[in-house]
C-alpha cells in the first residue's frame, strides 16, 4: 500500500467549522492520506473525529485511524515547519490505522514508522 | 425530621463512569467496587479486546467513605479506540464471523461511550500502568472531561504487575489527581474510595 503525506496549512482549514474539519480529515484519510494539520484539533474535535471514524470503518479497506496531537509549549519550535506566524498552538497528525506504527511516543518526541 | 434534614442525610446520587483505553481494566475495577459495596459484579472480564461493547450499569450501590455516603450508579463504558480491526480478535482465537460481529458491536460501543460522557457526574479514567500512557485516547478523554467540567480521577491500574511504571504515568499527568491501584489485588483501593468521596462533593 502506498500512502501520501499532506501537510495542511492553516489557510486550508481555518474557515471550516469543527464538523467540516472532521469531515475534511476523514475524506482524505480514507483515501490513504496521512495528514499533518497545522491547525491542530481541539480535544472535542478529536473525540468527534473518533466518533465519526466509527461510522466510516468498513473492516476491509479502512479499520480506523491513528491520531497524535502535539501541544505547543514554551519551547515549542515545530511551528517553524509551516510558517513565520505564531498562531500555532500545536499540530495534529491523523493517519489511516494501518499506515503508521508508533515506535516511541514521549512528550516532545514522536517517532512513527510509515508502512511501506 | 424536617424535609431539609432528610434531604441533607440522603446519600447523593452519583453516576460514576469508567472511561479509558481498551483492556485497561475498567470492568475489573468496576467489578471490584461493585463487589465491595453491593456484592455484585458489573460485567464480564476478558483478555480479548472490546469485551465490553455496550454500557453496563450497576445501580443502587451504597457507598461510604470518610463519612460521605453516596448512592452510586457504576457505569462501565466500552473502551474508547480510534480503530477497530477484526484481525486483532482472530489472533485471540475468534472465528472470522465472530471477529466481524465483535468489531461491528465494538464500533457501536465506542460511539455509545462517547455520547454518554455528558451524563457522567464523576469519571475514573483507567490507564494500563504497564503500557505507555501517551496514547492520544487518554489525552482526548481527559481533555473532553475538562471541557465539560466533570470531576475525574486518573487511575493507573495493574500496579501489581512487574511491568507497571507508576512514575511514568504520574510524570505524564502531573497536574491531575492520580491514584494507582491494582483492581485485582485491591492495592490502593481505599485511597481511591476516599478520592471518589472528595470528587463527589464537587458535583452539584
Amino acid at each position: 500500500m502506498r500512502y501520501r503525506v499532506d501537510f495542511i496549512p492553516f489557510s486550508e482549514t481555518i474557515d471550516l467549522s469543527s464538523e467540516e474539519k472532521v469531515s475534511y480529515i476523514l475524506s482524505k484519510v480514507v483515501r490513504n492520506t496521512i495528514l499533518v494539520l497545522e491547525d491542530g484539533l481541539s480535544h472535542t474535535e478529536e473525540m468527534n473525529l473518533i466518533e465519526k471514524t466509527m461510522s466510516k470503518i468498513d473492516f476491509d479497506k479502512f479499520v480506523g485511524i491513528k491520531l497524535f496531537s502535539i501541544e505547543g509549549g514554551d519551547d515549542f519550535k515545530w511551528s517553524r515547519l509551516f510558517s513565520k506566524n505564531n498562531k500555532t498552538k500545536g499540530f495534529t497528525i491523523v493517519a489511516p490505522n494501518e499506515a503508521v506504527s508508533v515506535i516511541k511516543d514521549k512528550r516532545g518526541i514522536l517517532s512513527i514508522r510509515i508502512a511501506g | 425530621m424536617s424535609w431539609r434534614l432528610w434531604l441533607k442525610s440522603k446519600p447523593k446520587s452519583i453516576n460514576l463512569g469508567f472511561y479509558g483505553e481498551v483492556n485497561a481494566g475498567k470492568t475489573t475495577l468496576a467489578n471490584k467496587i461493585g463487589k465491595d459495596w453491593a456484592d455484585q459484579e458489573v460485567g464480564v472480564v476478558s483478555e480479548i479486546p472490546h469485551e465490553t461493547r455496550t454500557i453496563q450499569k450497576l445501580e443502587k450501590v451504597n457507598f461510604s467513605s470518610n463519612g460521605t455516603k453516596l448512592d452510586l450508579t457504576l457505569i462501565d463504558m466500552p473502551g474508547i479506540a480510534s480503530s477497530v480491526n477484526p484481525k486483532e480478535f482472530m489472533k485471540h482465537g475468534l472465528s472470522a464471523g465472530e471477529a466481524m460481529q465483535r468489531a461491528k458491536e465494538a464500533t457501536r460501543g465506542i460511539v455509545e461511550a462517547i455520547k454518554f460522557l455528558e451524563n457522567v457526574d464523576v469519571a475514573l479514567v483507567v490507564i494500563d500502568a504497564t503500557r505507555t500512557p501517551f496514547d492520544q485516547v487518554n489525552f482526548t478523554i481527559i481533555g473532553n472531561l475538562e471541557h465539560q467540567k466533570k470531576p475525574f480521577i486518573l487511575v493507573p491500574n495493574k500496579i501489581d504487575l512487574p511491568d507497571a511504571d507508576i512514575r511514568v504515568v504520574k510524570d505524564a499527568f502531573q497536574e491531575y489527581t492520580v491514584i494507582p491501584v491494582s483492581a485485582i489485588q485491591g492495592d490502593g483501593i481505599e485511597t481511591l474510595y476516599d478520592t471518589i468521596a472528595k470528587m463527589a462533593k464537587k458535583v452539584r
